[in-house]
């Protein structure tokens, strides 16, 4: 673990233990800083930017509620992360968006076009486009763990907690999602990056 | 630090590298491009950590600065009121206070906060690449390389100091203001604290902010101090000018939005204010939304606002004939407006970090 990664979480348990306390400029704080990562993870179970953002502000109306019942996390935003996560799921459920709202909240999906990024580079969007058809390719759970490790850069830990399941099975997922890409796509279309990944 | 024995992992793990991506920091941007020249062989690892982040990130989900203010304003607004408002719990609760967080942007509205704040790893290999002195509770660090290197303030602010800049800051920040001092050039990402605001002096100019960020450019050798401003809002003002601490409100200054940039005048003492060089998206227009077709060009004068921040001035009424069809997706800002400006025989000036369209309008006759 790097430095980096501590300084954050020491601040976000020193926040939350303001917040215990009673600060609300800490809940405040705590908003502000994972805000963002909290919009994208959620964004991949309903693409409605305005509903995730209600839901994020929910659940951290929720959070102060019960500031003196819950147990301090050992990671912050994995908490926060699986807290939106199920937020979403009830209100999807209220709100009735989507028929088959019950296997919905598993719905991990990720989109992508080169013009969110005004990507002009042909083998840029090319290789984009390869990778975002291989993440299609794979289970729910492999994608949800891809993207847990590499875009919010959480540990196998802190996968592992966020998920409930050992950190063993985060590992074995990680190696399934190379072996899925392995039997899906030719040799040359798995990038020496994409072994990298999984090993 | 050698970017060269990157792999893509470590790319994708790279504070800097994400930055670049992610948060589409220009500092980074003019970084990675230039690097990518240099290390033409390099390029397929690099490209294919981009690739795998832009994928995962999906598009850049839009939450400005005021909008993420307005939405922690409030939050603890709901949260105070809670007692009171017991039956808020039974209701599907959607709050909408588009209009409450428009009004806050204007008091509150200096905020940003790095979710990249976080991300940035302190110290790390930048530390050796800049020479680094202890005086008296203060920390001098000046950067002898050719590299921009990186600082992690205790604030998790972040520094990005260029080349022969030297940059002193207090080992704690005191209680009531966080104060740096600036010789030379770089890149503040200043996390948001709206009860100690933020400021940095260089030599002429003091600039002050509760949480955004800008560059700052004061070398002894050139004829003119600036400063410019990426997101949120700064207030800059001259040295001279700096208020008594028992009345810190009334400052004489210039108030800088995105885009903007100051110039300090060194010989004439003055403050100008212009547009940025290259102008960054604040926010980013589907492609589709830039190609248009007979479109009135009032819309399309709008359009370019909401693209870069920047205030647009055009008599309307005179305009109001005027229709463009052209693409602009994909150029900068100053070759949009030449663009339009040779279609609707017009012209335009930049008046105090604003644009003014003037034209004789497009009637048949």
């Amino acid at each position: 673990m790097t430095s980096g990664e501590n300084s954050s979480q020491s601040r976000d348990t020193r926040l939350w233990q303001e917040l215990v306390e009673g600060s609300d400029q800490a809940l405040g704080q705590l908003m502000h800083f994972h805000f963002k990562a909290l919009l994208n993870y959620g964004f991949k179970f309903v693409k409605d930017e305005a509903f995730v953002k209600d839901c994020i502000q929910e659940v951290f109306i929720d959070l102060w509620r019960s500031r003196g019942r819950v147990a301090q996390p050992t990671h912050v935003r994995a908490y926060l992360l699986v807290s939106l996560r199920r937020k979403i799921a009830r209100n999807r459920r209220t709100m009735r968006l989507g028929d088959d709202s019950l296997h919905d909240e598993y719905a991990f999906s990720i989109e992508f076009s080169p013009e969110w990024w005004m990507i002009k580079d042909e083998t840029l969007t090319r290789k984009a486009q390869v990778v975002s058809e291989m993440l299609a390719a794979l289970p729910v759970r492999q994608r949800e763990v891809i993207y847990l490790k590499y875009y919010q850069e959480l540990s196998r830990e802190e996968i592992s907690a966020m998920l409930n399941i050992t950190p063993q099975t985060v590992s074995n997922l990680l190696q399934m999602a190379y072996g899925q890409l392995r039997k899906r796509f030719s040799p040359s279309a798995i990038s020496a990056f994409f072994v990298l990944l999984f090993v | 630090m050698n970017y060269r024995h990157y792999t893509a992992t470590d790319f994708v793990t790279d504070p800097f590298f994400r930055s670049w991506i992610l948060e589409q920091d220009s500092s980074a941007a003019a970084f990675w491009e230039n690097w990518m020249k240099e290390n033409p062989d390099r390029r397929e690892e690099l490209d294919e950590a981009r690739a795998l982040l832009y994928v995962l990130a999906e598009k850049e989900l839009h939450i400005e600065t005021e909008e993420l203010d307005g939405r922690v304003t409030d939050l603890l607004a709901h949260i105070s009121g809670h007692v009171q408002r017991t039956e808020m719990r039974t209701r599907p609760a959607f709050y909408r206070y588009w209009g409450i967080a428009a009004s806050i942007c204007a008091v509150a509205g200096l905020g940003w906060l790095g979710y990249r704040s976080m991300e940035v790893k302190p110290g790390r290999a930048d530390e050796s690449a800049t020479m680094t002195e202890n005086v008296a509770g203060h920390i001098v660090r000046f950067n002898q390389t050719t590299k921009p290197v990186t600082i992690l303030l205790e604030d998790s602010s972040v520094v990005t100091l260029e080349p022969q800049s030297e940059l002193t800051f207090p080992e704690k920040f005191a209680p009531e203001r966080r104060e740096v001092y600036l010789k030379g050039e770089a890149f503040f990402q200043i996390s948001h604290n709206p009860e100690k605001p933020f400021l940095v002096r260089t030599k002429e100019l003091v600039t002050r902010v509760l949480g955004t960020s800008f560059t700052v450019r004061s070398f002894e050798k050139d004829r003119n101090a600036s400063v410019s401003v990426k997101t949120g809002r700064v207030s800059v003002y001259s040295k001279k000018d700096e208020p008594d601490a028992g009345s810190p409100e009334k400052v004489m200054g210039v108030v800088l939005k995105p885009n903007q940039r100051v110039l300090f005048d060194k010989q004439e003492s003055r403050l100008v204010k212009v547009i940025v060089d290259v102008p960054l998206r604040v926010r980013e227009i589907p492609a589709a939304s830039l190609v248009f077709d007979e479109a009135p060009v009032k819309n399309v004068f709008k359009t370019l606002e909401k693209e870069y921040g920047i205030e647009l001035f055009f008599n309307e009424e005179l305009l109001s004939d005027c229709q463009l069809t052209a693409n602009l997706s994909g150029l900068p800002m100053y070759e949009q407006l030449d663009l339009i400006c040779r279609i609707i025989h017009a012209k335009y000036e930049v008046v105090d970090g604003q644009v003014i369209i003037h034209g004789e309008g497009c009637k048949a006759d």
